[in-house]
C-alpha cells in the first residue's frame, strides 16, 4: 500500500513537468500579453522595453528553463496583470468551484440512481423510454444554451432566483443545474446499462428465489454491483468539472477557477495558466487515488499490494 | 402507490427541494446602487494595470490631477487650473483642503510621490504617460511644476488618463500589498469590501471636496457573460450595466422601465494594406495575404482609393453593426482634438472603384486575404464578411482569415499581414496618429499599431509638431494637414468608430462617458 501510494507521488511530479512544459510552449509560441498589458498610448520603444523586462523575448525553452528553476524553490510565478503569486490567485478561487462541483455531484447522483434503477427495472416501458429520451435530450444539450435558458426563465421571467454570482443556496441553484444536466443524463444511462447487465445474473435469480423482498435485490444484491464503473465515471466527471466548468462560470459569473482560466488565456498572463494546469493535475491525480482506493473498499476481490 | 411512483417522487423532490423556499426570497434591488461590469479589477494598486474596467472601479476611490469629462475634454479634479511657463515646464495649482481617505492632506508632495511612483516603479504600466517628466519640483505646498526632457503639449491630456494620486505616507506604510488591496484616496467613494470576481462594495465619503453623490452605497459586480448582465438588468437585481450586446438592445427598449444609453465611442474601426513590400509570397520577405511573386497593389494609391470607394460604411453600420456604430470620417471621432472637419469620408462609388483599379492596372482585381480577429471588437467576423462581399463587386477577390486575438496581435505586430481590420483607441489625439500611420521606428517610437508599414516622411513631420508643438494654432493646423494628406494617400481605410452602450433603470441618468468608465458618482436619479 505504502509502496503504492509512493509510486503515484513520483508519477505526480513528472505529471507535473510534462504538462507544464506543454502548457509553456502553447502558450509562449501563441504570443505575448504586451499588447494587452500596456495602455495604447505606450510606443514600440516601451512595448519591446516590457517584453525583455519580463523576459518575453526569450524563446520558449529559456523561459520554460527558468520557470523550472523557481519551481524548485517553490515559486511557480507572479501573474503578469495581478502581479500576485500565481498559485495562490488559482487556490484562492479552488472553494468556489469545489462548491459547485460537490453539489453537482450530490444532485446528480441523488437524481440519477433511483432514475436510472426504475429504467432498468422497467425495462421496455414507455418509463423507461421517456427517461432515456430525456437523458438523451440531457446529453446533447450544450452547457451554454441550458444556462441561458434557465436564466431566461427562472430568472427574468419568474424572479425567482438570482442569476450570477456566488452567496447562499439561491445563487447555487442554476449553476448547479446547468452542469447537473449532462451529468443526472449520463449516470442514468449508466447505471440502467450496468443494473440490466446485473439483474439477468444468477446470483440474482437465486437473492429472489430466496424470497427477498425486491427493493433488497435491486438496492443491496444489483446496484452495489454495478458501482464500479459508476464510481470511475463519477471520478472523472468530478474532475473534468472542477478543471472546466469554465462556460458555466462565466455564464453565472461564479467566482470559480474556471473564470480565472478563461480570462488568463485571454489575455495570456502564461504564469496563472500555467499554475492552474499543475493545481488541476494535482486534482485529478487526488481524484484518482481516491477512486482506485474506492475500487478496494467497493469490490473485496482488488487489492493494492 | 406503485413503486415506481416511489421513485418519481424522490427524484423529483430532490430537485424541488432546491428551489422550494426561494420564490418567497425577493432579491431586487433599489438603492443602495448596483452596477455590473464585464470584468473585475486586477488590482487596487492605480500603477499595475492598465485595463479600463480597472481604471472604471479604481475612479470611484482616486482621483487623478485632472480628467476627461465625458465628451473628452480635459477638466480640473484634483488641480484647479494649470498653465505653460515655457516650453518645458507645466504649473498646476492643487485643489486646497482636500484629505485622504485616511487623513492625509492631499499636497504637492502626494503629487510628487505618485508621479515618481508611475514613472519609476519596476511594474508601473502607466509609465508612457509620464515618460517624458524628467522633474516633479514642489513650490509650494499647492504648486507644483513638472518639467518635461522636451516640448510636451499633450502632458495634461496625458495625466488625465489615470495617473491617480495617493497618499505618501500611507502608501509607504502598507508598500505594494497594501495598495494593491485597500486602497486609499481622495475620491467620492471609500473602500469597504472586495471579493474576488464577486462584488466590490464601496460606500459614499462623507468629507468628499466635491459635490456629494447622490448613490450613497455601491456594489460593483463584475458579471462577464452579455446575456447574463441583461437579465441581471431585467430582473431588478443590478440598477445599471456595461456594454449591452447589440442584439439585446431591442429586448431591454422594449421591456419597458429599463433604458439603453448610447453614445458614439471613440474607438476606430479601419483597413489597413501592406505598403511596405514589393510582391506576395513567404513572410516576412513576401507579402503573405498575396499570391506567390504578384506585385503588391496596395503600392499604388489608386488601388488604396478604389477600396475606399468600394466600402460601404453606411450599409455595414446598419446592417451588420444594428446601427450601434457611426461611419468614420476620419480617423480621429469629432469630439476629440484635432478633428478636421473639412475632410469626409470618399462616397460609396463602385464604379468609381473600378475604374481605379482599371488605371492602376487591375481591370479585372486581384486576389487577397483579409485578416480578422473573431473575438476582439463587436461583431468583427460578420464585418469582415461584409467586406468580403463588397470588394467582390469590384472585382477583389477576398479571401477572409478569421482569427482569435491571441494569435492577430502577435502576427500583426511581426506584420504578417497584407491586408487587416483591426481597431484603436486612445483619448490622445496625437498619440492615435503615431500609433497608426507614424513610420515604424525605433527612433520615434512611432507605428506601434502601424501593421501595414505606411510611411510617409511627410506624415511624420506633422506627427512630430504635434507631440511637440506648444503653440495650440500651429498644432492644430498640423492635424488638419495630416488628415487632408491622409486621405489623398488613404494610408489607412478608416470604417467607423464603434458605440458605447450602457443599460440603466429607468429614473436613472447618467452620462456615458467616452473613456467607458462607469461611475457611479455620475448617477441622478429622477
Amino acid at each position: 500500500m505504502t509502496r503504492f501510494l509512493v509510486n503515484r507521488l513520483l508519477q505526480m511530479v513528472g505529471v507535473f513537468l510534462i504538462i507544464s512544459m506543454i502548457v509553456f510552449m502553447l502558450l509562449v509560441l501563441t504570443g505575448d500579453p504586451i499588447e494587452l498589458l500596456l495602455p495604447p498610448a505606450a510606443d514600440i520603444n516601451q512595448v519591446e522595453a516590457l517584453r525583455t523586462q519580463l523576459g518575453l523575448d526569450r524563446p520558449w525553452y529559456v523561459q520554460y528553463a527558468k520557470f523550472v528553476r523557481s519551481a524548485l524553490r517553490g515559486d511557480l510565478g507572479t501573474s503578469f496583470y495581478f502581479h500576485e503569486p500565481a498559485v495562490r490567485l488559482v487556490l484562492q478561487r479552488l472553494p468556489a468551484s469545489l462548491e459547485l462541483v460537490v453539489w453537482t455531484m450530490v444532485v446528480s447522483t441523488l437524481l440519477a440512481i433511483p432514475l436510472g434503477v426504475l429504467a432498468a427495472t422497467r425495462c421496455g416501458t414507455w418509463l423507461d423510454r421517456g427517461v432515456l429520451v430525456g437523458s438523451l435530450v440531457g446529453i446533447s444539450a450544450p452547457t451554454f444554451w441550458i444556462g441561458i435558458v434557465l436564466i431566461a426563465f427562472f430568472v427574468v421571467a419568474l424572479g425567482w432566483l438570482p442569476s450570477s454570482g456566488r452567496g447562499g443556496w439561491e445563487h447555487l441553484v442554476l449553476p448547479v443545474a446547468t452542469l447537473a444536466f449532462y451529468r443526472v443524463a449520463l449516470f442514468i444511462r449508466l447505471i440502467r446499462a450496468g443494473m440490466l447487465d446485473v439483474l439477468g445474473q444468477d446470483y440474482i435469480r437465486t437473492a429472489r428465489a430466496k424470497g427477498l423482498f425486491e427493493r433488497l435485490v435491486v438496492y443491496r444484491h444489483a446496484l452495489k454491483n454495478t458501482l464500479i464503473p459508476f464510481v470511475t465515471i463519477s471520478g472523472l466527471q468530478m474532475g473534468g468539472l472542477i478543471a472546466f466548468a469554465i462556460v458555466t462560470e462565466k455564464i453565472f459569473a461564479w467566482p470559480g477557477m474556471g473564470r480565472l482560466l478563461l480570462i488568463s488565456i485571454e489575455r495570456l498572463d502564461y504564469p496563472v495558466v500555467v499554475a492552474y494546469a499543475i493545481v488541476t493535475a494535482a486534482l485529478f491525480v487526488v481524484i484518482n487515488l481516491t477512486v482506485d482506493l474506492l475500487y478496494a473498499l467497493i469490490d473485496p476481490r482488488i487489492r493494492y499490494e | 402507490m406503485t413503486r415506481w411512483a416511489a421513485h418519481v417522487v424522490i427524484a423529483t423532490a430532490v430537485a424541488l427541494a432546491l428551489i422550494a423556499g426561494l420564490a418567497s426570497t425577493n432579491f431586487a434591488q433599489g438603492r443602495p446602487v448596483t452596477i455590473a461590469i464585464t470584468g473585475d479589477a486586477e488590482t487596487m494598486d492605480p500603477m499595475l494595470s492598465a485595463i479600463s474596467t480597472t481604471f472604471s472601479v479604481q475612479r470611484h476611490i482616486m482621483e487623478p490631477l485632472v480628467d476627461n469629462d465625458p465628451d473628452a475634454r480635459v477638466v480640473p479634479v484634483l488641480a484647479t487650473s494649470w498653465r505653460a511657463l515655457d516650453t518645458l515646464t507645466w504649473e498646476f495649482k492643487l485643489r486646497p483642503g482636500v484629505r485622504f481617505h485616511n487623513g492625509e492632506p492631499f499636497n504637492a508632495e502626494s503629487v510628487k510621490f505618485s508621479i515618481e511612483r508611475s514613472r519609476d516603479h519596476a511594474r508601473s504600466l502607466l509609465k508612457a504617460y509620464v515618460s517624458l517628466i524628467k522633474e516633479v519640483r514642489i513650490v509650494d505646498d499647492l504648486t507644483v511644476r513638472l518639467v518635461t526632457s522636451e516640448p510636451s503639449p499633450d502632458l495634461v491630456a496625458n495625466l488625465a488618463n489615470n495617473v491617480y494620486m495617493l497618499p505618501p505616507r500611507h502608501a509607504r506604510e502598507v508598500g505594494d500589498e497594501g495598495l494593491a488591496r485597500r486602497p486609499v484616496g481622495t475620491g467620492p467613494y471609500r473602500f469597504v469590501e472586495w471579493v474576488r470576481d464577486d462584488r466590490i462594495v464601496l460606500e459614499a465619503n462623507p468629507t468628499y471636496w466635491g459635490p456629494k453623490p447622490q448613490a450613497t452605497r455601491v456594489t460593483i459586480k463584475p458579471i462577464p457573460e452579455g446575456a447574463t448582465r441583461v437579465a441581471a438588468l431585467l430582473a431588478g437585481e443590478v440598477d445599471v450595466i456595461e456594454s449591452v450586446p447589440i442584439p439585446d438592445i431591442p429586448r431591454v427598449t422594449r421591456s419597458g422601465g429599463y433604458r439603453v444609453l448610447r453614445k458614439q465611442g471613440p474607438r476606430l474601426i479601419f483597413l489597413a494594406m501592406d505598403v511596405h513590400r514589393d510582391r506576395g509570397g513567404r513572410h516576412p520577405a513576401g507579402s503573405p495575404g498575396l499570391p506567390e511573386g504578384a506585385p503588391n497593389p496596395f503600392k499604388d494609391v489608386r488601388v488604396r482609393q478604389a477600396i475606399y470607394h468600394a466600402v460601404n460604411t453606411k450599409e455595414i453600420v446598419e446592417q451588420v453593426m444594428g446601427g450601434a456604430a457611426t461611419p468614420a470620417e476620419q480617423i480621429l471621432p469629432p469630439f476629440m482634438f484635432g478633428y478636421n472637419p473639412k475632410v469626409r469620408r470618399p462616397i460609396y462609388d463602385p464604379s468609381r472603384a473600378k475604374r481605379l483599379l482599371a488605371e492602376a492596372g487591375y481591370p479585372n482585381g486581384f486576389s487577397v486575404r483579409l485578416d480578422v480577429t473573431t473575438d476582439r471588437y463587436v461583431n468583427d467576423r460578420e464585418v469582415g464578411l461584409a467586406l468580403v462581399g463588397m470588394l467582390k463587386r469590384v472585382g477583389i477577390d477576398v479571401t477572409l482569415n478569421g482569427m482569435p486575438r491571441l494569435i492577430y496581435f502577435p502576427r500583426m505586430r511581426a506584420f504578417d499581414t497584407s491586408f487587416q481590420m483591426s481597431g484603436w483607441l486612445t483619448l490622445i489625439s496625437s498619440s492615435n496618429w503615431a500609433a497608426l500611420l507614424g513610420c515604424v521606428d525605433p527612433k520615434t517610437g512611432y507605428g506601434r499599431a502601424n501593421y501595414g508599414r505606411y510611411c510617409n516622411p511627410e506624415l511624420d513631420r506633422l506627427i512630430d509638431i504635434m507631440r511637440t508643438e506648444m503653440d495650440e494654432k500651429k498644432r492644430l493646423e498640423a492635424f488638419h494637414k495630416a488628415a487632408e494628406l491622409t486621405r489623398q494617400d488613404v494610408g489607412k481605410i478608416p470604417l467607423y468608430f464603434e458605440e458605447l452602450t450602457r443599460g440603466v433603470k429607468a429614473g436613472i441618468e447618467m452620462p456615458v462617458r467616452v473613456d467607458e468608465y462607469v461611475l457611479a458618482a455620475d448617477i441622478k436619479f429622477r
